[in-house]
């Protein structure tokens, strides 16, 4: 809070500075509305929902709003503040000088309001056919009562260019970014030693992230201009950990069998923290370049980025490059070429599991270890080509195609890949005749290829007519059920169908009527057994009615209709 | 839905209102019958399709009025209450239902 409130002395401090430049500059002009008043809130039952991104409470309070425009000889600035209590906040700052300096700084406060699972659901336990309890639970405990979580966000962002040398336009640039969110939340850690069972309590809340970049832009020879901009990026968190205590190791109903219990889990009678939030610093830079002329304009970049978690060492790398063509073939056709290529790779992580059931009878091999390597590595590339026609003085036509290619490493196994091929072309037809009424008519279509599939299988066969003990081991475990799952799955769709149609349509000179429908269908026909599909359809309508110069009527209507149909599966307990 | 009407060269009363309802639903699930069955069944599947069930009825409405003593000074006041209805079944955080009152006044001054 203290260095919010630091930011914002400096940002009034900055614009007082600027009114005494504008008042002291020849022919400057300012234009202020000030807004003083108040504000009274009254809240009933469950206000977290309706109030989400407000400060719940049943008070008045003042608030303000405050616009202020102001001009001088080759310069202007704005600001735009305001205050609705004493949680909500915020303003923007712009100040313009000629092509030689520009500032911007924008600074908001507001609070979030977050529920309290319940957990209610987890309360079920086994009955035998006896009627005595049996060992299979579910079960929750609220470690501190009902609480009351929210959290305060307080954001400022800068940033400011300087010309130094105009005649080879010399600039430099500088920016920063901080976001606070301090308050408290709702951690849960579910412990499965003997039962299910779901705690939960309140944590403290305390992350900043700090953002800076500074930069510089030069132009050596017309019209080439180059730039390279170095950034810096640090998220913390200033709370406390949280630890949950994990059960003892027993049989459910009788509290014996530990030391069987005890041989197949990691975390027994002992505490450990829970939801740890990571400590991460990213470093980066970006080499770019823009060379432009009458009817030809190319513009790139080359990036590099390093995020490395100070917790544990891990990290993450990020090479990319892009590249923008802009060219005109003639008077009412305009072509459009971009590409971009990334690629990622972060550290794998090898885990060393203690042996299976070790000092157990058929225990004590050594086979959980395992090389888990990050979801993200991946070869990302995509290119585009667009070009506008001015089909008439009142028709426009788009037509685009493009690749998207996505190579993802170590997956589904370690040292393997997959490859997944995007195909999409899309047309958009506008129509505009004067201020009477406008139409316009867009389709795409998208194939792909081995879209993205989970490997590891979501059905399992029967198990007690296929697995049976493993060496002298008394019993079939759980983990034996990896052997006998089958059916690879996706969600994601071989074939998709796009379409937006949208219309203005001025009856009079006072009525004018809006409207518009978006479609998207998509399947993915790899499957013969299963379905997946998704379907979505949102209609719009609005009117505006000035029946006369004392009344206006702004009404409207949207309908938004979601279907997705694919597998599901569901647990059912065989022994 | 935002009317506006000039009372007066001095007044403007206004009067808006909107609507948002949300749905989202499972189709039941045909669950195959067990080979088994155990003698003591307190608990079914019949009704697990509606645990993710979402179903909120937001609805907002608002009067106010502006009153322009001069060109550049002029006062305005709004009343709102929003209301929340939660038909989900408050399965995981509860009934969500509630709803809130506000009314803010205030002078503008332009120079």
């Amino acid at each position: 809070m203290k260095r919010f409130m630091y930011a914002v002395k400096v940002a009034v401090v900055s614009f007082a500075l600027a009114s005494i430049v504008f008042c002291g500059n020849a022919g400057a002009a300012m234009d202020v509305s000030l807004w003083l008043g108040g504000q009274y809130t009254d809240y009933s039952d469950y206000g977290k929902k309706i109030g989400e991104f407000n400060d719940i409470y049943d008070d008045g309070y003042p608030k303000v709003n405050l616009d202020l425009f102001g001009t001088g000889e080759n310069m202007y600035g704005d600001v735009d503040g305001y205050m609705h209590d004493f949680r909500t906040a915020g303003v923007d700052m712009k100040m313009r000088v000629a092509n030689k300096f520009s500032g911007d700084i924008q600074v908001q406060m507001f609070r979030r309001q977050l529920p309290f699972n319940l957990y209610d659901d987890f309360n079920a336990r086994e009955m035998t056919a006896s009627g005595g309890a049996g060992g299979k639970m579910l079960s929750h405990e609220a470690l501190d009562s009902i609480y009351d979580y929210h959290y305060d966000r307080y954001s400022t962002e800068s940033e400011f260019e300087m010309l130094l040398a105009e005649k080879i336009g010399f600039k430099m640039i500088a920016a920063h970014q901080m976001i606070v969110a301090k308050g408290h939340e709702q951690k849960a850690a579910v412990t499965h030693c003997f039962s299910c069972h779901a705690q939960t309590r309140s944590a403290e809340k305390s992350l900043t992230t700090h953002t800076a970049k500074v930069g510089a832009e030069v132009t050596p020879i017309k019209p080439l201009t180059v730039g390279y901009d170095f950034s810096y990026r640090k998220f913390k968190s200033g709370a406390d950990d949280v630890s949950f205590y994990y059960d003892p190791a027993k049989h459910p109903v009788h509290g014996g069998a530990a030391g069987e219990f005890g041989s197949r889990v990691l975390f027994a009678d002992t505490y450990a923290a829970v939801g740890v939030y990571p400590e991460t610093e990213k470093i980066g830079s970006k080499v770019k370049f823009l060379a432009s002329g009458e009817k030809h304009a190319l513009n790139g970049s080359f990036s590099y980025s390093r995020t490395e978690n100070d917790l544990n060492n891990l990290h993450n790398v990020v090479l990319g490059g892009t590249m923008k063509f802009s060219t005109v073939l003639s008077p009412k056709v305009k072509l459009y070429a971009n590409g971009t290529v990334t690629k990622i790779h972060s550290s794998d992580l090898y885990y060393d599991m203690p042996p299976w059931r070790e000092g157990q009878q058929g225990g004590g091999q050594d086979i959980f270890n395992y090389y888990r390597a990050s979801s993200l590595d991946r070869l990302y590339g995509k290119g585009t080509v667009r070009a506008d026609m001015m089909v008439s003085q009142r028709a426009k036509l788009s037509l685009k195609a493009g690749y998207e290619h996505t190579r993802r490493y170590d997956y589904p196994e370690f040292d393997s890949e997959t490859a997944t091929n995007k195909y999409f072309g899309e047309g958009k037809l506008r129509y505009r005749k004067g201020l009477k009424y406008s139409l316009s008519a867009a389709y795409r279509l998208e194939v792909t290829e081995d879209p993205f599939t989970n490997y590891k299988g979501l059905f399992e066969l029967v198990g007690r007519e296929l697995l049976k003990p493993i060496g002298d081991a008394p019993l079939v475990y759980y983990y034996q059920r990896e052997y006998i799952k089958y059916q690879t799955i996706t969600t994601l769709p071989t074939i998709k169908h796009d379409i937006d149609l949208r219309g203005s349509y001025m009856v009079n000179q006072k009525v004018r009527l809006n409207a518009g429908l978006k479609m998207s269908m998509d399947e993915n026909d790899d499957y013969d057994e299963i379905t997946v599909e998704h379907s979505s359809f949102r209609p719009n309508l609005g009117v505006t009615v000035m029946p006369d110069p004392r009344w206006s009527l702004v009404t409207g209507y949207t309908y938004n209709y979601n279907k997705s149909t694919g597998p599901i599966t569901v647990a059912m307990f065989d022994g | 839905m935002n009317l506006a009407y000039n009372a007066t060269e001095k007044l403007t009363l206004m009067l808006n209102g909107a609507m948002n309802a949300s749905e989202g639903s499972l189709d039941p699930v045909e669950m195959p019958v067990p080979e088994e069955t155990i003698e003591h069944l307190d608990y079914t599947l019949d009704e697990m399709d509606t645990y993710s069930n979402i179903d909120y009825t937001i609805l907002k409405g608002g009067v106010g009025f502006i009153y322009r003593f001069m060109s550049n000074l002029s006062w305005n006041t709004e009343a709102s209450y929003y209301d929340l209805k939660d038909d989900s079944g408050g399965y995981v955080y509860g009934d969500e239902s509630g709803s809130y009152f506000v009314v803010s006044t205030g002078v503008r001054v332009d120079f």
